[in-house]
């Protein structure tokens, strides 16, 4: 509560609840902040005169209400959605190449990692990334690198083209929107690791036999996960400048009647 | 295919539209939440009345500026809304659509008066 001296007179200036407004201060864009703040402080005012307690209570109430609409409208708009896009799959690379190499380098698995070892001649190649001894020890192995041929592999590269060839094809014909691409074109990237995994869970192998199935698997999300990212990212983008496009046109059309 | 300017306005777009026009020169946020709420009984969220309005100025429907910064408001600004020509055209349109359908809208009575039995019950 605040005094203000105005014209001589003593007027109480009643403040609405401090952690209501630091949400919508964090939640709020700039730009509405202001003016939703000077809104509510507006009618809190009127209705805190009456009753305080009916007040702060209506103004919680705004303000979760509110930041909910523009948590919702952050988190799916364009451009977020757009740096996700990019942050995301950039993080699964790093990762997977991680991991390709510590799987390529590690000496005598079976016995450095045990429980590790069982998870792999299933195919939970991805179980590394639980495995202490993985974060221990890739750093290490980092330093050992001499070559990229490690990286190489026939099977994985076709199954990478054809794929990308596919996505390419099936957007000419029906031309996908964002969501369709990134559904298509993530479920192309992860699908030969999950088949690797089946592959080998149902076809009892022999270790020796396990490796260049798990190798398929990894390689193609590793080389697929930055192009199919890159298609995504380029239709995303294609929405966006439409976005702008049909604002403008409004624009136009408003200033020219 | 309609082209997007040409799109229909939702219930909501055309309710704010219109509390746009009745408050003419003192058409803000506040404002406009309050006459919803005491002539249509919508208690709405001033975030969904800026969500629409920001909408409806990327559609080109109404247009806004800054007023100036006022003490009972914690010296922040109000922002002024006003429908654009645009935007009338597109209000006029929403209804004379509904009009048209209105018009010899009969209402089945037997499953009205079997909803209303089935309300009072409660």
């Amino acid at each position: 509560m605040n005094n203000d001296t105005e014209n001589g007179i003593n007027r109480v200036t009643l403040l609405p609840p401090s952690f209501a407004i630091m949400l919508l201060t964090w939640i709020l864009p700039a730009a509405m902040l202001e003016v939703i703040l000077g809104d509510l402080m507006e009618e809190f005012d009127e209705r805190a005169r009456e009753d305080i307690k009916a007040a702060n209570t209506w103004f919680w109430h705004q303000a979760t209400c509110t930041s909910m609409i523009y948590f919702k409208k952050k988190f799916s708009s364009p451009n977020f959605v757009r740096k996700i896009n990019i942050v995301l799959p950039l993080v699964l690379f790093s990762i997977a190449f991680i991991l390709i190499l510590w799987l390529s380098y590690v000496d005598n698995l079976a016995e450095y990692a045990p429980g590790f070892w069982q998870k792999l001649l299933t195919g939970q190649a991805h179980m590394a990334l639980f495995d202490g001894a993985f974060w221990s020890s890739v750093s290490g192995y980092m330093s050992r690198v001499d070559s990229v041929w490690f990286l190489l592999d026939g099977p994985s590269l076709i199954i990478t083209s054809l794929s990308i060839s596919l996505l390419i094809y099936l957007d000419r014909k029906s031309s996908f929107t964002a969501l369709k691409m990134a559904c298509w074109g993530y479920a192309l990237v992860i699908l030969p690791y999950i088949w690797s995994i089946i592959h080998i869970n149902s076809n009892h192998l022999f270790a020796k036999q396990v490796g260049p199935i798990i190798a398929i698997g990894l390689l193609t999300f590793l080389y697929m996960v930055l192009p199919v990212s890159y298609l995504v990212h380029r239709k995303l983008k294609q929405v966006e400048s439409n976005l702008k496009f049909t604002s403008e046109q409004n624009k136009l059309g408003d200033g020219s009647e | 295919m309609m082209a997007d300017k040409e799109k229909f306005l939702g219930e909501f777009e055309q309710m704010t539209m219109l509390a746009l026009i009745r408050l003419g020169s003192e058409a803000y946020g506040a404002k406009i939440r309050q006459l919803l709420h005491n002539e249509v009984n919508r208690n709405v969220a001033i975030g969904a009345i800026y969500s629409t309005l920001e909408r409806l100025e990327k559609k080109g429907m109404v247009s806004s500026q800054l007023g100036a910064a006022t003490a009972e408001r914690g010296g922040r600004a109000k922002r002024f809304f006003t429908v654009t020509t645009q935007g009338q055209v597109a209000l006029k349109r929403a209804r004379s659509a509904m009009d048209v359908l209105w018009q010899d809208a009969a209402f089945n009575t037997r499953v009205d008066a079997k909803l209303y039995c089935f309300i009072g019950e409660y």
